[in-house]
């Protein structure tokens, strides 16, 4: 079922040619436009000094402080999600995604503190980047040339997120390490994720939902980024 | 397959994977080889707490850590 097929517009799919061609062209400008927003945000945080204060307050605060940003977290990037995905005003849609953007510059800082410390090498970030990039772009690639529609993963990648999510949650209670084949698996799912995501361009999003479209693949870019990041600081 | 859900994992999985790993860092390391230990007090095995400097000119010391050994120290 197409939840969207509502009185929001036609499927990109069913457009007309110049219509999907358009839609298209949206959703990646906006998406490329979210990319930089996010370095840019980054950047910012960690130049100014916010970043040191966003980890000490992630790095500390006890078990209820941790559950209660991680909830207050969530609650932002799903708003901002529903707000990107509404059928409302276009400038909410557009909030929307601003407010993932910054959200997900956030929650990375963590994580950028620690890789470029354990790696001792500033050049992870560049690395892990340019091979997001490049699997971006293949999956994409593959997408677009073979016009194929991947919607039957869905099942796949929602079986996939609950489990990750049951062995994350289980190794933060249970204080055991998820390793490096973990990490592996997880570049997989949100490759998957990027396939799925970039086949509901082509066949299921309406032409006029780009913005929802490009954080759905922003979404699963940063994911996909995430755990290559983790590998690469892993790595000498 | 509903993709808000697809979506809402998405970032759900990121989310608690970024707090999962927000553990401490551990202080930089800045002994060398050739520092002088910092000195300090642990039990040993019949758990009589022993301090490094004791020792000091008197007897090279190894300082060993059994896992699950279950002793006093």
């Amino acid at each position: 079922m197409n939840e969207y097929a509502t009185s929001f517009g036609n499927s990109a799919a069913e457009a007309l040619p110049e219509h999907r061609a358009q839609f298209i062209r949206k959703t990646y400008l906006l998406l490329a436009a979210a990319i930089v927003a996010f370095i840019i945000v980054e950047a910012f945080l960690f130049v100014s000094g916010a970043a040191t204060l966003i980890a000490s307050v992630m790095f500390s605060g006890g078990a209820m402080g941790w559950l209660l940003v991680l909830g207050l977290f969530m609650g932002v990037s799903f708003l901002a999600n529903r707000w990107a995905t509404s059928e409302t005003s276009r400038v909410t849609q557009y909030l929307g995604l601003g407010v993932f953007v910054v959200a997900e510059a956030i929650i990375f800082v963590p994580l950028i503190f620690m890789a470029t410390y354990y790696a001792g090498d500033a050049n992870v970030l560049l690395k892990s980047g340019i091979v997001t990039l490049g699997l971006f772009l293949g999956i994409t690639a593959t997408v677009f040339i073979t016009r194929s529609d991947f919607s039957f993963l869905g099942p796949i990648l929602a079986i996939g997120g609950f489990t990750a999510l049951g062995f994350i949650v289980a190794s933060a209670i249970f204080g055991f390490s998820l390793g490096s084949v973990f990490a592996f698996v997880m570049v997989a799912f949100a490759g998957t994720a990027i396939l799925y995501e970039t086949s509901n361009v082509l066949h299921r999003f309406n032409t006029n939902q780009h913005v929802a479209a490009a954080l759905t693949l922003f979404a699963a870019i940063a994911l996909l980024f995430w755990y290559l990041l983790t590998i690469f600081s892993s790595r000498r | 397959m509903n993709k808000i859900l697809i979506a809402f994992l998405l970032i759900s999985v990121l989310a608690v994977a970024a707090f999962a790993q927000a553990a401490p860092a551990p202080p930089p390391m800045t002994l060398k080889v050739g520092d002088m230990a910092p000195d300090f007090t642990l039990p040993d095995t019949t758990g009589k707490k022993v301090t490094l400097s004791e020792f000091r000119g008197k007897n090279n010391v190894v300082l060993a850590f059994f896992v699950l050994a279950f002793t006093g120290g």
